[in-house]
C-alpha cells in the first residue's frame, strides 16, 4: 500500500509540473463529503439456505435478499491537469448479514462459544483513486465533466450481532445443520454478543470503478454523481483459517467477505465539496 | 431669385465636381461608415422583436404565430447581418442611394423616413428588402447598372416588397404550404416547391408592375428599364468584356507560354426564356414584356438617366468597382479580382492600388498552387463565360513555379515603386520563401541584365556557326547525319535548360541585396499553430487583448424554432460576465470591442469592428485550406492595433446544440434487456447535446492567428462547462511556455 501512496504521490508531483490549466477556474483541491446509496446483494448463509429448504418452519430472519445501504464518506481530490484528478477518501461502510451460526472453539476448547443469529458488518474503507476526463476525446476540463475513476479500496471489517438472534439453539430447528459438523448444539454455549467469540477484524480489498459526470454549482459548490462498481482483489481461503479459529472462523470470514461484496457491488455515487484552493 | 438658383446649382455642381476629385482612388480603402450609427445598428433584436410583434395582428392564432416566428428569426438574422462588417452607412454609395430614394419618394416622406437604405459590400448584383424597412443593395449591382436610372427603378420594386410586406406575407404563405392547410392540403413535397416558387413569382410580378407604377412619379427615363433586365441577366459576367492581352505580362525577352493561354473563349451564352419553374422570379423574358409593355408610349423627353449627375453616378460606379477588386480578394476569387483590376486600368492605367490588387491576386493564387489545392468555390476556366476566361485559363495552366514567378516578378515591380508599402514587402518575402523552399529556386536562378547580354550574344554566336555548316568531302553537311526528331529535341532542351522564360523574370532589375534576401532559407510561414496542437497548450503569455464580439448561438433542433435567439442574447451578456471573471483570476487585462457597446456616436468601432469582421472572415477562409496568406486586409488591422494600443485580437464563442432522439422504438424494445434498461432509459430521457467552444488570437503585427482552439463536448452548455472552458482560453492565452 505504502508503494501505491508514494506511487501516486509522485504522479501528483509530475503531474503538478506539466499541467498548465488544472482545477476549476484555477481552484484545484476540494473538499467533499459524499453518500453512496449501494444496492446491497446479500449473501445466503447456509444456515438460512436450510431453512429456506424446509417450508413449513417460519424463517427467523429480519432480512430480505436485497435491501439498500447507505455509504457516508468524506474525501480529498486534487486536479492534476485536464484529464487527470486524483484523490483520497474515506467511508464509512456497513452491510447486513443474514441468519448464521457461528462459533469459537479456539478461545478455549472445553466451552465453546456460538452465535447463532443476524450481524451488522461495519468498517471503515480507505481508497485512493485518480479519474480521467475525456479532454481530448470529449472536451471535458477536470473537474467538469464526465469521467472515469479507478480506485483501490481497502479496510477492516467486523461484525456485530443486530436484527434476530437467540440463545437458545434448541429454539430453532438446527439439528440437521448440526448434523453436518462435528459439532452438537449441547456443546456449544449460545452468547447473545459476537464480541463474545473474539473474531478478529476480516480485511478485504477492492478494486472500484465508477461512471460519473461531475459539474460546480454556482460556481463554488463541485457536485458529482456516477455509478459505481467493486470486486474484491482477494478471496478468503479455508486453509487460512483451518488452525486458527477453525472452521466457525472460516464461515465468519466468508460471511463478512461475502456480504460486503455484495453491498459493495454496485451503487450510486453522490457527492458535494468545496474548492479549498 | 434666378441668382439664388444659379447659386444653389452652382453650389451642387461644384459639390459633386469636388466630391470627384476628392476620392483618392490612387490609395483606394474599403468603404468605411460614418456619421451617426443608425439605430438599426445599436438597437437589441429582443427590443425589436417585442415592438414588430406588439404591431402585428391576426385572426388565426397559428397565423398569428407564424408571423412572430418571421419577426423572431427576421430581427435576429438582420442584427447579424448589419454587423458583419458588410454592411456601411454614411458612405459614398450609401448616401448617393438614399439620395435617389429622396428622388423617387419626394412625394411620401412618411415613407421615405420609413426606409432605410444600406450597402451591402458584395460582387453579387443584388438588392433586397426586410420587413422592417431596411433595403440593402450590393456594391456588385451599383458596379453593373448603366445610370442612376436603372437603380432608381431597382430602388422602386424593392419599395413595392417593403410596402406590400411580400417578405412576411411570404413566410406566412409558405408556412401554410408546409402544413398543408386549406387548399393546400395533400400536395406532395414538389408540388409543395412549385407552390412556393410560384407564390414568390407572384409577389417578384407584383414588385415589377407596381415599381413601374412609383418609377412614373418620378422624372427618371424609361429608357433604363429595359437594361435593368440586362443588367440582372447578364450579372454572371464581369463588369466589362475586354481581351485580356496576352502579353500583358510580358517585359523584355519574359514572356509567358503560349499555351497558357486560350485561343477561342466561350461565348456567353445567357438567355432571356430560360425555365423559371424552380426560381423564386419570373425569367427575364416575362419580367421585360410585362413592364415595359406598362411604359407609357408619352415622349420620355424631360425625363434623365441621371438626376443626381452623371459625373456623380460614374465616381460612385468607381468606387464600387474599386470595392469589388478588394472583396474579390476577399472572398478569394483571384481571377475576378485580376480581371476587375485590369478592366479599371483602362480608365486608370497607372493606378497604384490596382496594381497592388493584381500582386495580390497573384500572390493569394501562388500559394493556393504551391500547397496544391485550390480555393473553396474556385470555378474551373471551362466553365467560365467571356474575356476573363484568358485569366482564369492563365491561372490554371501555368505551372506552380513559373505562376511563383510571376507573381514575385509583379508583386517586386510593385514594391519598388511603393517600398513604403509594408503589405508589398511582406508579400515579395514570402513569395520569395516560397520559390526557394517548395521550388528550390534561389535568386542566381535569374538572370541579371549583364547576363542577359551574355546570353544574347552567345544566341546570335551559335547562330552564326550554324548558319554556315561545315561542308565534308562529299558535299553534303555533318548536320544530315542527325535527324530531324533529334535535332528538334537538342534545340528544346538548349532553351529549356539553360534559358527557360522565367529566367529573364529580374533581367530588368537590380539583383540588390534586398533582392536576394527574398530568397534566404528562414522558417517558411504556416497557417497557423499545427492542427496537433488545437487542444492542446498554446501558452501565448499575453497580458492584454481585445475580444471581438463574442459569439453565442444555441440550436435546439426538438423546438418548432431551432435556433434559440432571444435565449442566446442574454447569454452572450453572461458569456461577457464569466470572459471578465476569470480574466480576473488570472489578471488577465482583457477588453471588448462589442457591438452592444456602440451607441450612436461611435461610428469609428463600427468601423474597427467591420474591419476585423473582414479581416476574421478572409484569414478563415485560407485556414480552411491550412494556408497562411498576408491577407489584404492586414494593413487595416494592424491600423486598428495601433489605434488601440494593442497586439493582439481574439475571436471567441459557444455554439449548442441540442438534438432530437434517435433510435428511439430500438432502444424502447432493448429495454426489455433487463440489465440495460438503466443506462437506456437515460439516454432516452436526456437529450443528445453538443457544444462547441472556440477561440482564435490574432497577432495583429504578423498577421497570424497564434492560437486556433476549438473544443467540442457532448456536456450541455451549463455554467460549469461554460466557465471551465472559458477559464481554459484564457489561461493558455496568459500563460508562457516554460
Amino acid at each position: 500500500m505504502k508503494r501505491i501512496i508514494l506511487a501516486l504521490c509522485s504522479l501528483a508531483i509530475s503531474a503538478s509540473a506539466i499541467a498548465q490549466v488544472p482545477g476549476y477556474m484555477g481552484k484545484r483541491l476540494q473538499i467533499y463529503a459524499s453518500v453512496e446509496p449501494t444496492f446491497d446483494f446479500r449473501y445466503i448463509t447456509d444456515g438460512l439456505d436450510y431453512y429456506l429448504q424446509q417450508p413449513e418452519v417460519t424463517i427467523p430472519t429480519e432480512y430480505g435478499n436485497y435491501g439498500i445501504g447507505v455509504t457516508p464518506g468524506v474525501g480529498i481530490e486534487y486536479t492534476l491537469n485536464n484529464t487527470f484528478v486524483m484523490g483520497a477518501d474515506v467511508k464509512w461502510k456497513q452491510a447486513k448479514a443474514q441468519l448464521h451460526m457461528y462459533y469459537n472453539t479456539a478461545s478455549n476448547p472445553d466451552i465453546p462459544y456460538g452465535y447463532l443469529g443476524e450481524g451488522k458488518i461495519s468498517g471503515m474503507l480507505t481508497g485512493f483513486y485518480f479519474k480521467i476526463y475525456s479532454h481530448r476525446k470529449h472536451g471535458y476540463i477536470a473537474p467538469i465533466g464526465r469521467y472515469h475513476q479507478f480506485e483501490i479500496l481497502t479496510g477492516k471489517f467486523s461484525m456485530q450481532e443486530s436484527g434476530y438472534s437467540s440463545t437458545d439453539f434448541y429454539a430453532v430447528d438446527y439439528q440437521e445443520y448440526y448434523s453436518n459438523l462435528s459439532l452438537q448444539a449441547s456443546e456449544l454455549t449460545p452468547v447473545a454478543s459476537l464480541s463474545q467469540l473474539n473474531f478478529d477484524p476480516h480485511r478485504i480489498s477492492y478494486l472500484r470503478y465508477v461512471f460519473g459526470g461531475e459539474t460546480v454549482l454556482f460556481d463554488k459548490v463541485p457536485a458529482d454523481i456516477g455509478i459505481q462498481f467493486a470486486m474484491p482483489l482477494s478471496f478468503v481461503q479455508y486453509g487460512d483459517y483451518d488452525n486458527g479459529i477453525d472452521k466457525g472462523g472460516y464461515d465468519y470470514a466468508y460471511t463478512v467477505r461475502k456480504s460486503m461484496n455484495g453491498a459493495m457491488a454496485v451503487g450510486i455515487v453522490m457527492r458535494f465539496g468545496i474548492f479549498a484552493i | 431669385m434666378r441668382i439664388k438658383s444659379i447659386i444653389l446649382i452652382y453650389t451642387l455642381l461644384l459639390t459633386n465636381i469636388l466630391a470627384a476629385q476628392n476620392f483618392d482612388f490612387n490609395n483606394f480603402q474599403t468603404l468605411r461608415s460614418s456619421g451617426t450609427v443608425p439605430d438599426d445598428f445599436t438597437e437589441k433584436s429582443s427590443v425589436k422583436f417585442q415592438r414588430d410583434k406588439s404591431e402585428i395582428e391576426s385572426d388565426s392564432k397559428r397565423e398569428q404565430k407564424d408571423m412572430e416566428n418571421f419577426l423572431l428569426a427576421s430581427n435576429y438574422e438582420i442584427e447579424d447581418m448589419l454587423h458583419s462588417g458588410r454592411i456601411v452607412f454614411g458612405d459614398p454609395i450609401t448616401n448617393y442611394l438614399n439620395d435617389i430614394k429622396s428622388e423617387i419618394l419626394k412625394g411620401d416622406p412618411q415613407l421615405a423616413k420609413s426606409i432605410r437604405i444600406y450597402t451591402l459590400l458584395s460582387n453579387d448584383v443584388n438588392a433586397f428588402t426586410f420587413d422592417n424597412g431596411i433595403v440593402v443593395v450590393t456594391t456588385g449591382l451599383v458596379s453593373q447598372v448603366q445610370n442612376e436610372a436603372q437603380l432608381a427603378y431597382i430602388l422602386c420594386h424593392e419599395f413595392v416588397h417593403f410596402t406590400e410586406k411580400h417578405a412576411i406575407t411570404s413566410y406566412v404563405e409558405n408556412r401554410r404550404v408546409d402544413r398543408g392547410a386549406g387548399v393546400y392540403a395533400s400536395l406532395g413535397r414538389d408540388e409543395e416547391d412549385l407552390v412556393k416558387f410560384s407564390y414568390a413569382k407572384d409577389q417578384e410580378s407584383e414588385a415589377d408592375t407596381k415599381g413601374l407604377d412609383l418609377f412614373k412619379t418620378t422624372n427618371y427615363s424609361y429608357d433604363a428599364i429595359s437594361g435593368v433586365f440586362d443588367v440582372l441577366l447578364y450579372s454572371y459576367l464581369p463588369i466589362n468584356e475586354i481581351v485580356f492581352p496576352k502579353d500583358y505580362f510580358n517585359e523584355g525577352m519574359y514572356k509567358l507560354p503560349d499555351n497558357a493561354f486560350i485561343d477561342t473563349i466561350n461565348q456567353i451564352t445567357a438567355v432571356e426564356d430560360y425555365d423559371d419553374a424552380k426560381s423564386t422570379h419570373p425569367n427575364i423574358k416575362k419580367r421585360k414584356s410585362d413592364v415595359l409593355g406598362d411604359i407609357p408610349a408619352t415622349s420620355d423627353a424631360s425625363r434623365k438617366l441621371n438626376i443626381l449627375g452623371e459625373a456623380r453616378f460614374n465616381e460612385i460606379q468607381q468606387i464600387a468597382r474599386f470595392q469589388g477588386c478588394e472583396l474579390y480578394l476577399i472572398d478569394v476569387h483571384y481571377e475576378d479580382a485580376l480581371y476587375q483590376a485590369f478592366v479599371l486600368q483602362q480608365d486608370f492605367p497607372d493606378n497604384p492600388y490596382l496594381k497592388r490588387v493584381i500582386a495580390q491576386a497573384l500572390y493569394g493564387w501562388t500559394i493556393y498552387k504551391n500547397a496544391g489545392t485550390t480555393p473553396t468555390g474556385h470555378i474551373y476556366f471551362k466553365k467560365v463565360e467571356g474575356e476573363s476566361q484568358q485569366v482564369f485559363h492563365l491561372f490554371s495552366k501555368l505551372n506552380a513555379k513559373e505562376f511563383n514567378i510571376l507573381a514575385l516578378k509583379y508583386a517586386w515591380d510593385v514594391h519598388l515603386a511603393e517600398p513604403d508599402n509594408k503589405q508589398m514587402t511582406k508579400i515579395c518575402q514570402h513569395l520569395g520563401k516560397q520559390l526557394r523552399n517548395e521550388h528550390d529556386i534561389d535568386y542566381d536562378n535569374f538572370f541579371t541584365e549583364t547576363e542577359v547580354k551574355k546570353f544574347i550574344d552567345a544566341m546570335n554566336a551559335k547562330n552564326d556557326s550554324t548558319a554556315v555548316q561545315p561542308v565534308d568531302s562529299v558535299g553534303k553537311t555533318n548536320d544530315t547525319k542527325t535527324s530531324k526528331y533529334d535535332k528538334i529535341k537538342k534545340e528544346k532542351n538548349t532553351i529549356d535548360e539553360k534559358a527557360p522564360y522565367w529566367r529573364f523574370a529580374f533581367a530588368s532589375v537590380d539583383h540588390s541585396a534586398e533582392f536576394k534576401a527574398l530568397f534566404e532559407e528562414e522558417e517558411e510561414l504556416v497557417a497557423t499553430t499545427s492542427k496537433k496542437k488545437k487542444k492542446s497548450e498554446f501558452n501565448l503569455g499575453l497580458k492584454e487583448l481585445v475580444i471581438v464580439d463574442p459569439v453565442y448561438i444555441s440550436i435546439d433542433e426538438r423546438s418548432n424554432n431551432p435556433v434559440q435567439y432571444e435565449a442566446a442574447e442574454d447569454a452572450k451578456l453572461n458569456l461577457k460576465d464569466k470572459v471578465k471573471a476569470s480574466a480576473d483570476e488570472l489578471n488577465l487585462k482583457v477588453e471588448y470591442l462589442d457591438h452592444t457597446n456602440i451607441d450612436d456616436r461611435d461610428v469609428e468601432t463600427f468601423n474597427e469592428m467591420a474591419v476585423l469582421s473582414r479581416w476574421i472572415e478572409e484569414k478563415l477562409t485560407h485556414i480552411d485550406e491550412d494556408i497562411f496568406i498576408e491577407t489584404s486586409t492586414n494593413d487595416e488591422l494592424q491600423e486598428i492595433a495601433k489605434s488601440l494600443d494593442i497586439d493582439h485580437f481574439a475571436w471567441m464563442g459557444i455554439v449548442s446544440f441540442t438534438e432530437s432522439e434517435e433510435y428511439v422504438g430500438a432502444k424502447i424494445f432493448l429495454c426489455l434487456y433487463l440489465p440495460l434498461a438503466p443506462f437506456l432509459i437515460y439516454d432516452l430521457v436526456t437529450p443528445d447535446r453538443n457544444t462547441f467552444y472556440f477561440a482564435l488570437v490574432a497577432n495583429a503585427e504578423t498577421g497570424k492567428l497564434e492560437m486556433q482552439y476549438f473544443n467540442s463536448s457532448t456536456l450541455n452548455d451549463s455554467n460549469a462547462a461554460q466557465s471551465s472552458n472559458i477559464y481554459y482560453i484564457l489561461q493558455q492565452i496568459k500563460g508562457r511556455k516554460k
